[in-house]
């Protein structure tokens, strides 16, 4: 029978007997059994009673806004359909929980939920602190369950979900069942199993003999119908593609022992391997549910991303704030933003000031400070600081949309290696079921009373399990590990070429550089009537056009408005030209403006500066010296790379003063200034026909080309330009130390392969001539063959890990960076 | 009932009883963890109660493992180890019931042991807040002394094993089995906590249990003819 109370502290139905009662804060309260009595007393009378009044009030310390506890309105229509996936009966949302931070907080939810009449279930995912909750909607009203989870204390924000989330959750649910239930059930037969051994080592009872061998075979019946499925069907999947892979030979082996076993056990005698199933299914799915997890930590890190941004956002419109949803957000809304808030769009700072933390995108620890005019990206958290923001890009054209793009088709990219072993699996398979063939005949004529079980031990032992598992296991957490440090693998070559390559070639500006240019100078070179301030107005109308990083030191003189260039056309590497009221312009290197004036090149080797030009069709009307500090570990890090044994080059475009500044900065012997695209290219080339192998780091928008001609690529602080990087790796943050970080990854990585593949040739030259010779019994072999897979894919997984090399030592990190006023 | 029996039956007692007492356990651990004030790992922290209650189901094992011993000495081998199989198997039995019943039939003997309870708990106080890994230990080691017929059934299997060494592992085997279940008490105690308060999850495992208690019962009819 059912009774209608609950237990005050465990929830679990009151028995009928006579009632049990706590007195908890003057009230008695029903109890389901003395134990539950026993420990509510005992936090009573700890003085720990706010426990449960814990569980059902509402903590002082939230401050929710009266807009903000305004739940009616998620029963709107329209709110309804974004947030609840519903199929009549049943509703399902997912939901962000603010301030849940502990696994008691987790705890304290989920009960305080579960006694909501309507509830079907509850699922926290504490690492993520969302909750997918399922509710009848009959019963219970969304706002009514938004309502009782701001009662008990957290903050809820109702999240879209995709449906990709819910997939992968569901397979990582399913994979973790099947574990556990070969778990359980294996620990069952192994049980019985010694038992069964030491019955024949000690004697045993011909009925409790049997007794033992039926029940192994009614717990091994899970093992291999629930939990073994996966390989059953990849199997399948395998034959019909006439592609079979290393499931294949796993399955007959299952298959064959377990039906084998069962027959011993009908006719009560002969041999069973009950126990080396259990173990085979076991280990294997411990070591694919391993690889899984390793495959989907990439994916975390790109959901954690997709989840960063909030769901809404305070426009100011007309002088009014108003609360929108995302979706409603245009470019060039104008946003208030508050410390804390997490940035809803990529945009530019109108007014005020932020201190953001942008390590989600970047892998930086440090707060960055922004100013009016800088521009901020979706996903950077406030910490300090009150602003106006213009909206610039939204939902996903923003660089963290983009961001998670890329990890997605890294995902994709299979470096030569993985397909390798790929194709190697797929022979192997055929090899391993001919050897087993030719061992069963060749036992049927020794000795047929063993040749099941040899053959038996011989497909075990074989399977390539650590063969195909484990590069991908590693390639995959080598990507998560480096995404975390801000660098993203776009194609995961990069890996293997990082520890080939013997020259790095840099470009200067805003790779060596801040990329963050200053104009120091201003020099008008002609008479014209027009001022110093029309030529650098003009000079930044024009720029505004243009993405190459010394275009950046005119934004500041940028108004709206005053010149509207035409005709723009970017020439990369050279310059822009456009028309500004009826008269062509030109701005960049000095040859390509003197160009279409016809005069003669000025000199640029004035100063330690880079300088760039303003000329129209009759002469040069100004030159801009500008000037671009080095990156604070730029010093440090072409050391490192150097001491590693990489040659460092300079190829740069700019004057050669500057880029022998730098060049006698960092100490870098080989230094090409004044290069064009085309002459970048001519040098990657040249090195790369004298045999040398060549990794290009530029910024992925000026130099695509010579990225692409390189051996591998890598753009650094590419910026809002994300999209059109071309590069086989990009580096988010500013820091050039990234790049040691994936060299030190990318070796890691590479001796982590090689160890694999090594331990795998080796088992298998060990074990198959064991097996084949029937000196190793079934359960050996299944040990074995998953002791082995299991060390790749462990080994794999310490990627994961990996500290980096030695970080920069705290003097020389870079101070928080301003946006320097002229 | 032989020593890989007893061990089995004790780990699965442990193990399908032991997701019932999270409920009530749970907020043992909820409260260890809001209490403590030091800083390490929490799951170093969860291992270390743990352990600490495996050293309080330790020390019970031993005793009812050398109790047993004692009472087949004076009763007679058969006779003796035929009483101490008897409860053991009433036991598991009971819990069963319990759960698929909602029938609380070891009412009494949880009262008793409440008893302990009453004069070990104050001493819990002593070690909270915890601060070191000391104190996670103690409170661990009292906590296993929460009133439960579950572990008074495993006591009572224990008493059933022959001897003092024997009676710990019963009881070791019976904390591995409650492990999963209160290790992840808290963390993903959600999970969990909506199986056993599943009607199906709580019919299975007190069908499981009752079988159990069967199994240990089964040598008793074998006893029976015999002396008959």
């Amino acid at each position: 029978m059912n009774s209608v109370t609950d237990c005050y502290h465990c929830g679990e139905p009151v028995p009928d007997d006579p009632p049990i009662f706590a007195r908890l804060q003057g009230k008695d309260q029903p109890m389901c059994c003395i134990g539950c009595k026993a420990v509510a007393e005992f936090i009573e009378s700890s003085g720990l009673a706010a426990f449960y009044t814990h569980r059902e009030k509402p903590d002082a310390d939230l401050n929710l806004t009266p807009e903000e506890t305004d739940w009616q309105r998620f029963d709107s229509d329209d709110l309804l359909n974004r947030y609840v996936f519903s199929d009549g009966s049943q509703s399902e949302a997912t939901v962000d929980i603010g301030g849940m931070y502990c696994s008691a907080c987790v705890w304290l939810f989920d009960r305080s939920l579960q006694n909501l009449a309507g509830i079907n279930s509850v699922d926290v995912n504490p690492s993520t602190r969302r909750a997918i909750v399922s509710w009848q909607p009959g019963q219970l009203r969304f706002s009514e369950l938004l309502n009782a989870i701001a009662r008990v204390g957290f903050k809820p924000s109702p999240v879209a979900a995709g449906q990709a989330v819910d997939a992968k959750h569901d397979e990582y649910k399913l994979a973790l069942k099947r574990l556990i239930v070969a778990a359980a059930a294996g620990m069952q037969v192994m049980m019985f199993a010694v038992a069964l051994y030491a019955g024949d080592y000690f004697g045993i009872d011909g009925a409790i003999e049997k007794f033992l061998r039926t029940i192994s075979l009614l717990v091994t019946l899970p093992i291999v119908f629930y939990s073994a499925r996966p390989f059953f069907t990849g199997a399948w999947r395998g034959i019909l593609a006439r592609n079979p892979g290393m499931d294949l030979p796993v399955s007959i082996a299952i298959l064959a022992a377990f039906t084998a076993s069962t027959y011993a056990t009908w006719i009560n005698r002969g041999d069973i391997y009950f126990d080396s199933v259990a173990m085979f299914v076991f280990f294997l799915s411990a070591t694919r549910f391993l690889e899984m997890r390793a495959r989907h930590r990439s994916d975390d890190h790109a959901l954690a991303l997709a989840q960063l941004l909030p769901d809404t956002a305070i426009r100011i419109s007309n002088g009014q704030s108003e609360t929108v949803l995302l979706d409603q957000l245009r470019p060039g809304d104008t946003l208030s933003i508050r410390p804390g808030d997490v940035l809803p769009a990529d945009g530019r700072i109108l007014s005020g000031e932020l201190s953001v933390d942008e390590s989600m995108l970047t892998g930086e620890s440090l707060p960055l400070q922004r100013m009016a005019g800088s521009d901020i990206f979706a996903g950077a958290i406030v910490r300090r600081g009150n602003a106006m923001l213009t909206v610039m890009r939204t939902g996903a054209g923003t660089s963290l949309a983009e961001i998670g793009r890329m990890l997605d088709r890294a995902k994709a990219d299979r470096p030569p290696i993985a397909l390798l072993a790929d194709r190697i699996a797929s022979r192997f398979v055929i090899g391993v079921i001919s050897l087993a063939t030719i061992t069963a005949i060749t036992w049927y004529f020794l000795d047929p009373g063993r040749a099941f079980e040899v053959v038996l031990a011989t497909l075990v032992v074989t399977c390539p399990c650590a063969l195909a598992l484990a590069t991908p296991a590693a390639i995959a957490a080598a990507t998560a590990r480096l995404a975390k440090s801000g660098f993203l693998l776009v194609r995961s070559r990069i890996l293997e070429v990082l520890n080939q390559a013997e020259v790095i070639i840099f470009d200067k500006t805003g790779t060596l550089t801040e990329g963050r240019p200053v104009i120091l100078k201003t020099e008008k070179l002609t008479d014209d009537s027009l001022g110093g301030d029309d030529l650098i107005a003009i000079a930044a109308a024009i720029e505004t056009a243009s993405e190459h990083v010394l275009a950046r030191a005119f934004s500041l003189f940028y108004s709206p408005g005053r010149f509207t260039p035409e005709e723009i056309a970017v020439i990369p590497g050279h310059g822009v030209d456009a028309v500004v009221d009826g008269r062509q312009f030109r701005i960049g290197s000095a040859e390509f403006v003197a160009k279409l004036s016809g005069n003669d090149i000025p000199d640029t080797s004035v100063g330690d500066n880079t300088s760039v030009f303003l000329g129209n069709e009759n002469e040069i009307l100004a030159r801009f010296d500008i000037g671009d500090e080095l990156r604070s570990d730029a010093k440090q890090s072409i050391d490192s790379l150097r001491r590693l044994g990489y040659k460092t080059v300079i190829a740069s475009g700019d004057g050669e003063r500057a880029v022998r500044r730098v060049a006698n900065q960092l100490a870098i012997d080989d230094w090409h200034a004044g290069l064009s695209p085309a002459a970048k290219l001519d040098l990657i080339r040249q090195l790369r026909n004298s045999g040398q192998s060549v990794i290009m780091v530029g910024d992925g928008i000026n130099d695509a080309p010579v990225l692409a001609a390189a051996d591998a690529s890598i753009a650094l602080d590419a910026g809002t330009a994300l999209a059109r990087a071309s590069a086989d790796a990009v580096s988010l943050g500013r820091k050039l130390g990234s790049i040691l970080i994936a060299v030190d990854i990318a070796a890691r990585t590479r001796r982590i392969i090689r160890q694999n593949i090594a331990w795998a040739i080796v088992y298998n030259l060990t074990a198959v001539p064991l097996a084949v010779s029937g000196l190793l019994a079934p359960w050996m072999a299944a040990v074995g063959m998953s002791a082995s897979s299991l060390i790749v894919v462990l080994n794999a997984l310490r990627l994961h890990h990996a500290k980096g090399p030695t970080p920069v030592p705290p003097g020389e990190i870079a101070p928080i960076e301003q946006e320097a006023l002229t | 009932m032989n020593d890989q029996l007893l061990i089995s039956a004790a780990f699965l007692a442990g193990f399908f009883g032991g997701t019932h007492c999270i409920g009530m356990c749970g907020a043992i651990v909820v409260l260890f963890e809001q209490q403590h004030t030091g800083s390490g790992n929490m799951w170093v922290r969860r291992g270390l109660y743990n352990i600490g209650r495996l050293g309080f189901y330790a020390l019970l094992g031993t005793v009812a493992g050398a109790g047993g011993a004692i009472i087949t000495r004076v009763a007679g081998l058969n006779t003796g180890l035929m009483i101490l199989r008897l409860v053991a198997g009433l036991l598991v039995i009971a819990i069963g019931l319990n759960l698929i019943f909602n029938w609380s039939a070891i009412r009494f003997l949880e009262q008793a042991g409440a008893g302990i309870w009453r004069r070990l708990s104050p001493l819990a106080r002593h070690f909270l807040p915890i601060t070191t890994p000391l104190s996670s230990l103690a409170a661990g080691f009292i906590w296993g002394a929460l009133p439960c017929g579950l572990v008074y059934s495993a006591v009572a299997m224990a008493a059933t094993s022959g001897s003092a060494t024997n009676g710990a592992f019963v009881m070791l085997a019976f904390w591995a089995g409650t492990l999963p279940a209160l290790i992840l008490a808290g963390a993903s105690a959600e999970r969990l906590t909506r199986w056993k308060s599943n009607k199906a999850f709580r019919r299975v495992a007190g069908t499981v249990m009752i079988v159990i208690g069967l199994l240990a019962l089964m040598p008793l009819t074998k006893y029976i003819a015999s002396s008959i």
